[in-house]
């Protein structure tokens, strides 16, 4: 229903994507032409100027997110949005906004892959990669998108967190969903909880970028502001400096990892449905959950007690919940669209206390609910 | 130069510069005894001291290298990034808040390889910061491998039997780039480098200063050059002034000799001087536009339930707007007629020309599966889109063909209506026969009501053809009621 403040439109994914930045106070934002993520762009660079905000097409990806770290310290919220092909030019520098704490939000729309692969048809193929893109032993925050109201919604979460966090965020849409079109509600600005990345607690002569004096997420201050600080994607001191010293480095890499990790209640987003009493679950994340939702509700009705556990947040990865779902159920399924990616982190978790089952597609068609009623049903009946 | 240099004044030189550089910090600095980095970070400070510049409006940044070290000795905002990249964090950075001065120091790799693509972007916009690249014609930092400078024939750790490429010429590559203002001098002229870098502050776009180095270490070494005096005075003796160079032909110009001097100062408007005055023009703009008045929501019957998904098929050729069709009736459905629906497309070269369609799935309770390999109302405008498609009709599913493209129907009972004729000769404009078509199915199904697709319709209108599409609707629609009280009767 229409009410007087609650705008209810019926648009894409990307256009949802777009405008959950722009309520997420987006100020800067840099990115490279590529299908499927373009709309995002477009819808941006129409929409940021009007509010103070600036839009700039890069050179390529690797200049995007390069911007996108200066922005993120010169103190703005800041965002891109690409497909698979950019953003593995992009990690390179989401490392180093992993290594300088700068916030920011990546959103990936994932297309069909390897190399310049599919470019309009959907894939789920991405999902290690936002994780493990860069190199090294780095920790970063990973979302994804189900539906068009999602895109919304998880974009300004992924704002927030990367503010809350100091550190990047990827938001992992699909191509399914990003050019598809649903009917999304837009709350009003004052129901839209925002979150800023805390500021300075100590005079410009006291303060440390990398500090961990008051916890494991530093204060940030921008440029220009008369904290006059170094900090460099080198490994460095809690006063940004470089360092070779054993203690400092092992001091560095263990507070990003306290940081961001699957312990932390605020880095937790799993939905479970119908999982009182189920016997088995399907386990799921982006388009798929669409289907194992549907899934789980037809196989209910045909007597099989099937649920669904939904991963919004995947990295940090739910182990924890993962393990107790392997305790109640007696499989898990977890259909995917590519090879078999997440299903290892199931197997990992379940550690052989429940059967886990992967369900993999690449033909860039997504999952049906019926294709994992059956697998259920192949399971119940000691089939597989 | 000559005689003795006298303690006060050497003093009376260093003192400023000193007040720049980090107290407490890990000095000696990283770079061999002498480098000209040292010479040239001194030379740098120093205009930034005469130029008077606040130290917390300064950005200093680096890329990777050897150059890549000297915001860490220096009391600005420093920020040291990944090879080649300063150029677009600096951009991000200046464009976020264009009060700040940034200053950006590169070696010839870090600038001209990595981030020679950067570089030339960054020219080419003219945006407001300060690049001085430090080219010692190798990577130093790494042991000695060649860059894009290397002069065709010395000696690196990786061109072992001499170079076999052409360099790069810099100022050049930047001045053809857009850069607004470029200048070249060496780290044996430590007050031209002051008096560039000045200018380069004082000129508001992209500014180049190309200070030639020395490299005893890794180029030096390898290239009979092996002592910071002898790469020095090398410099010295290659240095031509520019006006003086322009008056030697090609074979008077020596050896390995460079023109020095100021090559480019010709500002024009820069990046985020012109990007604020965009963002005033468009600011300015939206606050004069009046909302858009908001049509009063149509009074909509009442709407059967839809437990299950139906779905719809709109499908032609490209050009003949089904997706925009899609996109209408998706909207229909679910902002006017209350109900939940995804619209999906066929993209790519299919929708260039070849057949085109849109889907759209509609029911009352949130859509799981987005997809339908069955439908239950279909519009085919081609021949090619009915043939394809038609055969994926629900039994008892409503059909609407284009009859003058579609001659051959493989289903039964499909409604065949001449929706491009009467767009072209009943409402005056072909491009409406989308619209007419839209008209006609919500006579011939109740999957979506006439008053939410007629306003759905006129949302998607452009200015100033509302009555032409209202025309095409009703037109679509009397063409239906038509057909039907022709197959009753």
């Amino acid at each position: 229903m229409i009410t007087a403040q609650r705008e209810v439109v019926f648009v894409q994914g990307n256009e949802a994507c777009a405008r959950g930045a722009l309520a997420a106070g987006l100020q800067f934002f840099a990115g490279y032409p590529i299908t499927p993520s373009t709309e995002i762009a477009e819808y941006i660079s129409q929409e940021l100027p009007k509010r103070g905000g600036r839009f700039l097409q890069m050179e390529d990806e690797i200049a995007s997110m390069a911007a996108l770290v200066g922005a993120s310290m010169a103190g703005a919220k800041a965002m891109t949005a690409t497909s698979g092909p950019g953003f593995s030019l992009m990690v390179e520098n989401i490392g180093l906004a992993a290594m300088l704490e700068a916030p920011c939000v990546i959103v990936n729309a994932q297309r069909g892959g390897p190399s310049t692969g599919l470019p309009t048809q959907t894939h789920q193929a991405d999902v290690m990669q936002a994780r493990w893109g860069s190199h090294g032993d780095y920790r970063i925050i990973v979302l994804t998108a189900a539906s068009v109201q999602e895109s919304f919604t998880l974009t300004i979460k992924a704002f927030n967190l990367a503010e809350q966090f100091r550190s990047p965020v990827v938001l992992l849409l699909e191509e399914a969903s990003a050019h598809m079109r649903e009917k999304i509600e837009i709350p009003p600005r004052e129901e839209i909880k925002l979150v800023e990345r805390l500021g300075p607690t100590v005079p410009p002569e006291e303060y440390l970028p990398h500090d961990d004096r008051f916890g494991d997420v530093p204060p940030f201050v921008a440029y220009g502001k008369g904290y006059r600080y170094h900090t460099t994607g080198l490994t460095h001191d809690t006063a940004g400096f470089p360092t070779t010293r054993y203690d400092e480095i092992d001091a560095l890499l263990r507070r990003h990892a306290r940081k961001i990790n699957e312990e932390i209640p605020a880095l937790r987003d799993v939905e479970h449905y119908r999982m009182d009493d189920a016997e088995l679950a399907v386990v799921a994340f982006g388009s798929s959950t669409r289907a194992a939702r549907g899934a789980v509700d037809m196989a209910r009705a045909e007597g099989l007690k099937l649920g669904m556990i939904k991963l919004v947040i995947v990295w940090p990865f739910p182990t924890a919940v993962i393990r107790d779902a392997a305790e109640q159920v007696e499989h898990l399924i977890v259909p995917e669209l590519n090879m078999g990616q997440i299903v290892r982190e199931v197997e990992r978790a379940a550690c052989g206390r429940a059967g886990v089952h992967s369900m993999t597609k690449v033909t860039s068609e997504i999952w049906a609910p019926h294709e994992i009623v059956e697998k259920a049903h192949s399971l119940l009946g000691g089939g597989d | 130069m000559g005689g003795p240099v006298i303690e006060s004044e050497k003093q009376d030189v260093l003192a400023p510069v000193r007040t720049y550089l980090r107290p407490h910090k890990k000095l000696p600095t990283v770079w061999c005894p002498g480098c000209g980095l040292g010479i040239i970070q001194g030379a740098v400070l120093l205009a930034i001291h005469e130029l008077g510049l606040d130290k917390d409006t300064v950005v200093f940044m680096s890329g990777i290298g050897c150059t890549g070290r000297m915001p860490t000795y220096l009391d600005f905002n420093t920020l040291h990034v990944t090879h080649g990249r300063a150029i677009p964090a600096a951009t991000g950075i200046k464009l976020t808040n264009p009060e700040l001065t940034i200053f950006v120091v590169m070696g010839d790799g870090d600038a001209s390889a990595i981030g020679g693509n950067h570089l030339i972007h960054a020219a080419r916009r003219n945006i407001d910061i300060n690049a001085i690249i430090v080219n010692n014609y190798i990577y130093g930092m790494t042991g000695g491998q060649y860059s894009p400078t290397t002069p065709l024939g010395a000696k690196a750790s990786t061109a072992p039997h001499g170079h076999v490429e052409p360099p790069f010429d810099i100022a050049a590559l930047v001045a053809g780039a857009g850069a607004t203002y470029v200048a070249r001098t060496t780290a044996y002229h430590p007050t031209r480098i002051t008096q560039y870098v000045k200018q380069a502050v004082q000129n508001r776009g992209f500014s180049v200063v190309e200070v030639m180095s020395n490299c005893h270490t890794t180029y030096g070494r390898r290239n009979k050059l092996r002592t910071p005096i002898a790469l020095m005075q090398w410099m010295k003796e290659h240095a031509v002034p520019l006006s003086k160079w322009e008056k030697l032909d090609e074979a008077e110009r020596p050896a390995g000799a460079y023109p020095v001097g100021v090559f480019k100062d010709a500002p024009r408007p820069e990046y985020t001087a012109v990007y604020r005055e965009l963002m005033d023009r468009v600011s300015a703009a939206a606050e004069k536009e009046t909302a858009k008045p908001t049509a009063a929501p149509p009074e909509v019957p009442e709407v059967p339930p839809l437990r299950q998904p139906a779905a719809i098929r709109l499908s032609g050729s490209g050009g003949q707007g089904m997706i925009l069709a899609g996109v209408i009736f998706g909207r229909a459905a679910s902002i006017y007629d209350g109900r939940y629906a995804a619209q999906t497309q066929s993209y790519g070269p299919e929708a260039r020309g070849g057949a085109s369609k849109a889907d759209v799935i509609i029911c009352d309770e949130p859509i799981v599966y987005p997809e339908a390999d069955k439908f239950d109302l279909m519009l085919c405008m081609t021949q090619q889109a009915c043939t394809l498609y038609a055969p994926q009709l629900k039994p008892g599913g409503v059909l609407l063909t284009d009859s003058l493209f579609v001659k051959q129907c493989p289903v039964e009972g499909a409604y065949p209506l001449p929706l491009t004729e009467i767009a072209r000769n009943i409402v005056g404009r072909q491009v409406t026969a989308n619209v007419v078509a839209l008209g006609a199915l919500s006579v011939l199904s109740s999957l979506v009501t006439e008053p939410a697709l007629r306003a759905a319709v006129l949302d998607a209108a452009p200015k100033g053809t509302v009555e032409l599409n209202t025309r095409a609707f009703d037109e679509g629609i009397k063409a239906a009621r038509e057909l039907l009280g022709q197959r009753a009767g």
